[in-house]
């Protein structure tokens, strides 16, 4: 009996790979056009599936007009604005003070900030974009970790404190700001391929991927667990975030490191090229989409 | 937000309400120092008042339980638009702050 048994359960064990293998393209991959930027939002989370029921449906597409409940309809519209005194805030004069004293020790600083510039007012809206110079795509945590490692004594690293502290500050220089990622540049535009497959990409033992939770179809709408995932227009607007469960600010990639946890699969460094790719896939999906820095999640 | 107090100050109807954000690390003294494995000298804010037109509207005794930068919220009556109000907070280490702000 023993052998049999054996076989039995080794051919099961293939079969399950081979499920696997099968299964690893299995979600519907749902049309996105690049181009509607947020507003894509609107064929995700308009939807029966969404809801639940047509009369749950009904009853929240007439929260849109209303600016008191629009929040109601999404949790990623609980915005800032919303709660006006959190410690959020505290980040932003933290930053602020960071970035002056660096700035006034090292004025080259922050004319690499700013690129030249000499004001960060307003720049963070058109990020991540591609640099010509360092031929990579930049974000705002990258760009004050390459100028500090250039201009200052010590590196600032990406998903460090400080780091995350002064991207709070740069960011929420233009906060009200709709983010405008320029697509026409081939190398964004490449990056944003790379991204959406990373999206649909399943990895870790449970075998998740972002689409496995935040595409019409999925869970998306539905409770799991407390919560209710969200689509995945307009997320990135408000990081770095302060949020309420760990009591620290955290960057989107930090968030990228957490959600990998959580998948039980092995966590990349912020700042690694496929969380860039990740973070431009959803910054595309926000454009039209007000920064919205400081916040609360 | 200059200095550790973040406050402000509306009128509905006849109640104010205060709104304040307290910048302080509220060491309880129970935590040790991962590396020098001494322990952190406890440092919280023991007494919070609110002073508006010299009489004291609020007053509250806290101690280490209270969470790092705290936030607080109360409402009172009998103030008017554009009167002043003043916070004042005095730690365990002697330190201490206040602020005031204008009623909108």
């Amino acid at each position: 009996m023993k052998p049999k048994a054996m076989f039995v359960a080794l051919a099961g064990i293939f079969a399950a790979s081979a499920w696997a293998v099968e299964t690893e393209d299995r979600y519907p991959r749902t049309p996105i056009v690049p181009e509607q930027g947020v507003w894509g939002d609107q064929g995700f989370s308009n939807t029966i599936q969404y809801w639940g029921s047509k009369e749950a449906l009904n009853k929240n597409a007439s929260l849109q007009d209303d600016p008191d409940n629009v929040w109601k309809l999404n949790h990623k519209h609980k915005d800032g604005d919303r709660v006006d005194m959190h410690p959020g805030h505290i980040g932003v004069e933290e930053g602020r003070e960071m970035v002056d004293s660096w700035s006034s020790k090292k004025p080259e600083f922050l004319k690499c900030l700013s690129e030249g510039k000499g004001s960060l007012q307003g720049l963070a809206a058109n990020y991540p974009k591609y640099d010509e110079k360092l031929d990579r795509i930049m974000t705002v945590e990258a760009r004050i970790e390459h100028c500090s490692q250039t201009h200052l004594p010590k590196q600032i690293k990406q998903g460090s404190p400080a780091n995350t502290t002064s991207a709070l500050y740069v960011k929420s220089l233009s906060a009200g700001k709709p983010i405008q990622v320029d697509l026409s540049s081939a190398p964004v535009e490449q990056a944003y391929q790379r991204g959406e497959k990373l999206f649909y990409k399943r990895i870790g033992q449970l075998n998740f991927a972002c689409a496995s939770c935040h595409t019409p179809g999925s869970v998306m709408g539905h409770k799991l667990r407390g919560e209710v995932p969200t689509t995945p227009f307009g997320d990135v607007a408000h990081y770095p975030t302060y949020r309420t469960p760990v009591g620290e600010l955290e960057p989107l990639h930090l968030r990228f490191v957490r959600c990998h946890k959580q998948m039980r699969a092995k966590p990349l460094p912020p700042g690694d090229p496929a969380y860039t790719d990740l973070e431009v896939f959803l910054s595309v999906l926000s454009n039209d989409y007000p920064i919205s820095v400081p916040s609360l999640r | 937000m200059a200095g550790s107090i973040m406050i402000r100050a509306n009128k509905k109807g006849e109640l104010t309400t205060v709104k304040a954000l307290i910048k302080h690390p509220m060491e309880t003294g129970l935590r040790k120092d991962k590396k020098s494995g001494k322990k952190i000298p406890a440092h919280f804010i023991q007494e919070v008042s609110c002073k508006h037109a010299g009489k004291e509207v609020m007053s509250a005794q806290w101690g280490a339980s209270v969470s790092k930068n705290p936030y607080f919220t109360f409402r009172f009556r009998g103030a008017d638009k554009g009167d002043r109000v003043t916070l004042t907070w005095v730690d365990n280490q002697g330190g201490s702050e206040s602020k005031e702000t204008e009623v909108a």
